[in-house]
């Protein structure tokens, strides 16, 4: 079978295999990949539901973000520095267009500040101004925006920004920054369970959705099917050389077969 | 005489055949269905159901062509078309009454023969 095997047609069909089997185990290892990420979502998805941890024990001023922080819900009790609140525009919020109403907290534990997107605003000339006395803010949390330019007119007192980009706010605002901020869920007075501080005019911005996973096992499957066709074809080399050592074996056979038969005949003729 | 060795595998194989082959073209017309009411590849939903479930399926078809196709004495090209026909819509029908037509043909030689 090995004679066989190293013909010219088989090797040439075997680096085809050794192709598909490279190719098809890459693919394999792709859709592994995606189906891991989509794993990743899902634990995002789970983070959100742990329960409301204080925002000193999750984020350290100017550390990184980390990985499993998006939609973490956080506490943080501090208060509002609203003279240095700023608006993050052009936002939509249920198909209106309007503004981010983004407000450093100073967190009393650390001292650091905390963005904190308390809310949504369709009036940019109208901003409500934030509570003042010391507030304890529940939300979810999130990484700092990609850089985006700001809207070139706004008719506003209060700065626009384009993006919530930590890099802007950390030269706008005084002292250290977090690296993230917090959807603003709900926002109480006192450090206790004071009374809750209604944003009038302003509604608040829901987190943004974790995307949703559910995928995972069909792209585990699908790495798997590309394991499968591969071994498959392995399998098909493998036979059709065997097919070809059998029948060559059969070939070989015949023509002593022959003889053999012929034999008796040739005895007799003899005799 | 018939070229085929064993023509009882051979009908067993070609009744395996035939079934795989109407099953993966009705897979796939499922999977198209999913996909157009979902509105679009990627959008997950029952075709992140379906889709590994007719993967499965392509794959017993193409066991099965290679099965018959050892028996019959099929070459690699022959083989690897008929597997193709799997990812066309409509094909595998098409290439289930052509093998169907072939191997009968070649089973009553033998037969006769």
């Amino acid at each position: 079978m090995l004679r066989t095997a190293l013909k010219p047609r088989w090797l040439g069909l075997l680096a085809l295999l050794l192709v598909i089997l490279v190719s098809f185990t890459l693919l394999g290892l792709w859709q592994l990949s995606v189906a891991r990420d989509k794993g990743h979502a899902d634990a995002l998805a789970r983070i959100a539901r742990e329960p409301v941890a204080d925002v000193t024990t999750v984020l350290q001023p100017h550390g990184a973000f980390p990985g499993e922080g998006s939609g973490r819900l956080v506490r943080a009790t501090g208060t509002y520095a609203g003279a240095r609140q700023v608006l993050v525009a052009p936002r939509r919020l249920d198909g209106r267009d309007g503004a981010w109403v983004v407000t450093p907290l100073l967190v009393s534990r650390s001292g650091a500040t905390l963005p904190v997107v308390r809310g949504f605003v369709t009036d940019l000339s109208s901003v409500p101004p934030a509570p003042s006395g010391e507030v304890s803010v529940q939300g979810s949390l999130a990484p700092g925006e990609s850089p985006a330019d700001a809207p070139a007119t706004s008719g506003s007192s209060t700065p626009v920004l384009g993006a919530l980009d930590l890099s802007v706010l950390v030269n706008r605002w005084p002292g250290d920054l977090y690296n993230g901020f917090v959807f603003a869920v709900q926002e109480r007075a006192g450090s206790a369970q004071g009374a809750a501080v209604a944003p009038s005019s302003l509604e608040r911005v829901p987190p943004p959705p974790v995307a949703a996973g559910g995928l995972k096992w069909r792209n585990a499957a699908y790495a798997l099917q590309w394991w499968v066709f591969a071994a498959f074809a392995a399998y098909m080399w493998f036979r059709m050389v065997r097919d070809d050592a059998q029948q060559q074996e059969q070939e070989q056979q015949q023509p002593e077969q022959r003889r053999a038969d012929a034999a008796p005949e040739e005895r007799a003729v003899h005799e | 005489m018939s070229d085929i060795r064993d023509p009882g595998a051979t009908a067993r194989a070609l009744a395996f055949f035939k079934v795989m082959a109407v099953m993966s073209g009705l897979a796939l017309f499922v999977l198209i269905a999913i996909i157009i009411v979902n509105g679009g590849f990627g959008k997950g939903g029952a075709s992140a159901v379906w889709s590994p479930i007719h993967g499965l399926i392509y794959f017993t078809y193409v066991l099965s062509i290679a099965n018959l196709g050892f028996k019959v004495g099929w070459s690699l090209l022959k083989m690897v078309g008929i597997m193709l026909t799997g990812f066309v819509p409509l094909l595998p029908f098409w290439a289930e009454r052509r093998v169907a037509r072939e191997i009968e043909s070649r089973l009553a030689g033998s037969l006769v023969g």
